[in-house]
Order: C-alpha cells, then structure tokens, then sequence
C-alpha cells in the first residue's frame, strides 16, 4: 500500500475500481468481483496481496447487496427462490473458506476458466 | 428435488468460498440448466453471493482485516454505480445483457487460465503451490 502512494497514484484509481465493479455487479448481476479482484492486488505489497480477497469480498458483497434490492423493486428477484438459496449459500461459502486452507484451488480454477470460456462463447454466439 | 435444490448452491457456495467463480457461477447455472428468465437470473445470482460472501466478511471483520483507509473510503463510491446498473439492465434488451455477460466471462475465463492455473506455472516455470508455500 505504501509502494503505491510512493508510485504517485491516487485514490481516484481506487475510486474507478469501485465504480466499475458496481456498475458490472448491477447491469450484469456479476462481474464485479473480476475488476476488484484482478486490479486491487496490484496495489498491494507482495506479503499482503492475499488480504486482497477481503476486498473483493466486502466490495462484492454491498454492490451485490444494493444490484439485488434494485433488482427486487423492479420485480425481476423471485424471493421464495431467493430465501431458498440462503441457508445453503451460508453453509457453503464458509465450507469454501475453510477448505481454502486444505487445499490448492489451481486445478478447479482450471476447470472453471474453461467453463467460463465455454459459457462466454455461448452467451455471444450460442 | 428437495435435496438437488439443496445441493447445487451448497456446492457452488462451496467454490465461491474458495474463490472460485467470479461470481458468475450460479449465473451460469440458472442460464443454462433451468429456464429462469435472463433478469431473474442475474437477481437470484446476486442474492445468492450476499450470502455466500457474508461469512468470508464477517471472518475478516474479526481478523481487522479491513485497515486500509483509502481503499475503505473508495467502496461506498461504487453503490450508485451498482445501483445505475440494475436500472440500466431492467431498460436493456436481455440480449444485449447476454453479449455483455459473454465478453467478461470470455475475460475472466482466459485471464483465470493464464495467471492463476497450472498453465501459469507452466508458462513462468513455477509451481504455484510453492509459490503460495513461500507467501505464507
């Protein structure tokens, strides 16, 4: 964090990270946390690059949180489906950190890029 | 049917907690498998990461992981942004959405196999795992 102010940037790059991320988050219903976690690392030292997630996660969190009340005023949030998924997703994403510390996430993360690309592709030409 | 509906977002909770996902994971899911439409789906799908991110903030929160004071004072800039895009999106054809949805999946697709794969390593001539060994 230090490298950076001392590299002269300022806190308006922090600023159009946010920005981007919020938008994405709320016009695609995903997608912010690429923006926040592919750029913020980058002003990070190297020995504090993995708090770099807690970002992503928080920043993730409050723009996936305002996107979803947008989208449940303007009535495209089915909210017993919604309530159904909770307690599951709780129960998962704290499975998912604890595993996190068990095991390396590289092969699956190879899967899912190619999943990902299989699924861009289908989204612009499928 | 009980149990899949279950067991499909405890799954996909399980690889948002590892940070597997991009967020989209469900999104694709909901679009692919079921015939939920385009809005709903990307509704459920941010629903569904307030959830499955809150115990990774609430963990952090009791770390004090959250210090950096400009970043802090930066997060709330993103809220009207987040909350433009939902209009805009409910104004946007689901098609254009879509197109949208697939050129940052097509992104974060081929930006997760080069930099945080075994690819990577291949490339660079690392293992990742001793990298993220020496990190800790």
């Amino acid at each position: 964090m230090e490298n950076f102010k001392k590299r002269g940037l300022s806190r308006l790059f922090f600023v159009l990270i946010f920005s981007l991320a919020g938008f994405l988050n709320g016009f695609a219903g995903a997608g912010g946390g690429m923006v926040t976690g592919v750029l913020l690392p980058f002003f990070f030292k190297e020995e504090e690059k993995k708090n770099a997630f807690a970002y992503t996660a928080l920043a993730v969190l409050l723009y996936s949180a305002v996107s979803a009340t947008g989208y449940l005023f303007l009535g495209r949030l089915p909210v017993d489906t919604a309530l159904s998924n909770v307690l599951p997703a709780l129960v998962g994403g704290a499975l998912g950190g604890f595993l996190l510390r068990k095991i390396n996430p590289a092969l699956l993360q190879g899967v899912f890029a190619l999943l990902l690309i299989y699924s861009g592709v289908r989204f612009l030409w499928g | 049917m009980g149990l899949i509906a279950f067991l499909i977002p405890l799954v996909i909770g399980i690889l948002a907690g590892l940070g597997i996902g991009s967020g989209g994971i469900y999104l694709i899911y909901l679009d692919f498998f079921t015939d939920t439409p385009q809005g709903e789906a990307q509704g459920l799908n941010l629903a569904f990461f307030v959830a499955a991110l809150l115990s990774s903030v609430v963990y952090h929160l009791f770390r004090r992981t959250y210090r950096h004071h400009d970043l802090l004072a930066a997060l709330p800039c993103g809220i009207p942004f987040a909350a433009m895009g939902a209009y805009l999106s409910f104004l946007s054809d689901p098609g254009l959405v879509k197109g949208f949805l697939g050129v940052i999946f097509l992104l974060a697709g081929g930006y997760t196999l080069l930099f945080r794969t075994s690819l990577y390593s291949l490339l660079v001539g690392k293992s990742t795992s001793s990298k993220r060994r020496k990190r800790t």
